[in-house]
């Protein structure tokens, strides 16, 4: 249970989210809601499919919820306009994929650079880009394209790059997914580093058990509905509860 | 929107990582462009040289010769004088209006040239020395005559047989026995052409370039004189009365001015009046030939022709420059369509490239959107490549139809007939043409570019991110 002082990052009231239309329409979030408070780190588990890289992207404003209230970092999505959303990604919020998605046409510091690129308050800084790759450990390698770099550098690349405006809240969509035990447990490591010393609150896609270990409350997903790890809820508990019991039973 | 120091970062990034994609996308438009810049500034070049000699501002109004009684054999013509000269300075749109008196009785000419001696039956007409205020060489081109009447002279005699001696550029009129400034006179561009290009060379003599050069070459002014026997005629059938016996006149040729008489000479005015007055009496010196008239606005001729027509009962010449002028707006017109299809054509190649190009880029776009763009950055970003594709392809067509022009002014010449009064460039490149070309390069770009930028901007980020 959340404390009634701490300050939430995250707050989704009966989220619903469906792909498609007419037969062909699937339903991803069925009336989700959850709380995040600020420091947290979050395991958001599940099957695939499940709906959780949905939820992810819904609360990094990378998609948007058919209905349901998303407030993230006190902004709320249904009356925010594409230029604060923007915004909100841009300074606030932190994205790492699993695929990485750097640019191979730039060098480490040219990635990590490019949120600066979009940014109407921060200058286009190299030394501020180093000094995100010094905190992943990559300080040395900051010329180097991504195509000479290992899976495991390639994602350290990828958090400085997320890092580079010190953001709020780290979204991670299975970002161990490509990489080895030891290079994923050094990666997970390094999230809790971020967490510890510098506040960012973490939500973690992901269906790896060591990567749930490390969280500090584990909310499992399935079918879209929240099935574990509500208990932070407040107001939505017994909804999710029930919808999560009826599709769990549904499934079987 | 993003900064635009930052956007132009991007896009000059993008363009050098995707060069290959940049320099097919501009080719066609370099093409389109280098065509567009080079015909228009071909055809304002020739258009420009073209009105040189034939301006469509001035027409020239005559009175037409009519078989009033053709049984009778009578001829009527309406006269040109003064009042009709006042009636047309008094009407709406023009701005400048000259008579032009022709030489109305037979006159003689002799020119000593490469020591021969040749005579023939001089054409010729007087202008008012101010309507070739700003032209070349014309500062002498004045009525002594008159000036020295104003001042009250009295003409000098001139010294005693048989050398008839006379101050220093005048000439003894051996009837009158009175020395008299020698006549300036002017010829037009094209009598020089016929010269060069009928008489010079079925005779052997040199071509004459540029009149002025060959006036230093022959001497100097003072050389290039031109005896004219007023009153005489080597045609016997001249049926013509004259009221004065001959006389000898000595003129001088200044060079050539495009405002002389296209066949003949042209002196000032006042020397045609008292010719006139003096062989023919007081009518011939008060009837005008044709009166010029510059009007406002080339626009306005034909509204002016409909009232010379109708109030005045007088007709207007045909003008070359008109002709040509069209024809040269009709050619103008088909290459600029021509060019206008291939820029065209190479926008709607750049709108292709640029859907495969932001299909291609999904991911990145969507990552682009992830740390913290705006639909309008993504939007502004591709029609930023597109516009840089524009300015790039502009410039290097700018450059291109820049260097045709040279290439073509080296080489056209020497498939062409001798024209000596060629300008040096058959290309007016006027900054509006190049500036115009740039803009007109860099807006179609934008078009091909505007709807899969768009597409790129409503792109959903999650979906795009997870491209393979």
């Amino acid at each position: 249970m959340s404390g009634g002082t701490s300050e939430l990052v995250i707050q989704l009231r009966d989220v619903h989210k469906a792909y498609g239309s007419g037969a062909g329409k699937t339903q991803v979030l069925r009336g989700v809601s959850l709380d995040l408070e600020a420091g947290e780190i979050v395991a958001l588990v599940g099957q695939s499919g499940s709906g959780k890289s949905t939820l992810l992207n819904i609360v990094g404003g990378l998609d948007t919820a058919d209905s349901g209230r998303v407030e993230v970092l006190g902004l709320d999505y249904r009356r925010a306009r594409d230029r604060e959303l923007a915004q909100l990604r841009n300074e606030r919020i932190g994205f790492v994929f699993q695929a990485f998605n750097l640019l191979d046409h730039l060098s480490c510091v040219g990635n990590v650079l490019l949120p600066a690129s979009f940014s109407r308050h921060h200058e286009h800084d190299p030394e501020r880009a180093l000094e995100s790759l010094r905190r992943v450990g990559l300080a040395d390698l900051a010329g180097r394209r991504p195509a000479e770099l290992s899976g495991g550098q390639k994602q350290r690349v990828a958090i400085a790059r997320a890092l580079f405006h010190k953001p709020a809240l780290l979204l991670c969509d299975e970002p161990t997914g490509n990489l080895d035990t030891d290079t994923g447990r050094e990666v997970i490591e390094l999230f809790g580093d971020i967490n510890r010393e510098d506040g960012v609150t973490l939500l973690i896609v992901t269906h790896e058990e060591r990567v749930s270990s490390a969280a500090k409350r584990v909310i499992r997903i399935e079918d879209g509905c929240i099935i574990e790890g509500e208990a932070v809820l407040e107001n939505a508990t017994r909804a999710d509860r029930d919808r999560a019991r009826n599709a769990r039973d549904g499934a079987a | 929107m993003m900064p635009a120091g930052k956007l132009v970062r991007l896009v000059g990034r993008n363009a050098v990582r995707n060069r290959r994609h940049f320099i097919l996308s501009g080719f066609g438009i370099v093409v389109g462009i280098a065509s567009f810049v080079f015909f228009l500034g071909l055809s304002m070049g020739v258009r420009s040289w073209v009105l040189e000699m034939f301006p469509i501002d001035r027409v020239e109004v005559i009175a037409p010769r009519t078989a009033l009684v053709g049984a009778l054999g009578i001829e009527a013509q309406k006269k040109l004088d003064d009042g009709i000269v006042e009636q047309i300075r008094k009407h709406d749109g023009v701005a400048e209006v000259v008579p032009r008196m022709a030489i109305a009785f037979p006159a003689l000419g002799v020119w000593w040239y490469q020591d021969t001696k040749l005579k023939f039956d001089v054409v010729g007409d007087g202008i008012d020395p101010a309507y070739l205020k700003g032209d070349k060489n014309v500062e002498l081109f004045r009525d002594f005559e008159a000036e020295r009447e104003a001042r009250g002279e009295a003409p000098p005699t001139c010294g005693p047989a048989p050398k008839f001696r006379c101050p220093e550029l005048h000439f003894c009129d051996t009837r009158r026995m009175t020395c008299h400034h020698r006549i300036p006179m002017l010829v037009s561009r094209k009598l020089v052409e016929i010269y060069n290009t009928q008489f010079a060379k079925s005779r052997g003599l040199p071509v004459i370039g540029a009149m002025e050069e060959f006036i230093v070459q022959r001497g100097g002014l003072s050389k290039m004189r031109l005896y004219m026997d007023l009153g005489a005629t080597m045609i016997e059938a001249t049926t013509t009365s004259l009221k004065a016996p001959p006389r000898q006149i000595e003129g001088v040729l200044l060079g050539i001015n495009d405002k002389a008489i296209p066949i003949g000479v042209t002196v000032p005015i006042g020397y045609v009046k008292r010719w006139n007055q003096e062989y023919l009496g007081e009518e011939a010196a008060t009837t005008y030939s044709s009166i010029v008239v510059r009007l406002t606005d080339k626009d306005d001729v034909g509204p002016f022709a409909a009232w010379i027509e109708k109030d005045l009962d007088l007709r207007l010449q045909d003008s070359d420059g008109k002709q040509f002028a069209l024809v040269i707006f009709v050619v103008t017109i088909f290459f600029l369509l021509i060019s206008l299809i291939i820029v065209t054509i190479s926008a709607i190649n750049i709108a292709h490239n640029f859907f495969m190009q932001v299909s291609e880029r999904r991911r990145e776009i969507g990552l682009m959107r992830a740390v913290g763009a705006t639909k309008s950055d993504i939007r502004a970003i591709i029609l930023g490549e597109a516009a840089l594709i524009g300015l790039v392809s502009g410039l290097a067509g700018l450059g291109i139809a820049l260097l045709a022009g040279l290439g073509f002014d080296l080489v056209v010449p020497q498939f062409l007939p001798e024209l000596p009064f060629q300008p040096d460039s058959l290309f007016n490149f006027y900054w509006w043409i190049l500036a115009g070309g740039l803009a007109f390069s860099v807006v179609f770009c934008i078009l091909g570019g505007f709807m899969p930028a768009h597409k790129a901007a409503q792109m959903a980020p999650a979906q795009a991110l997870v491209q393979q």
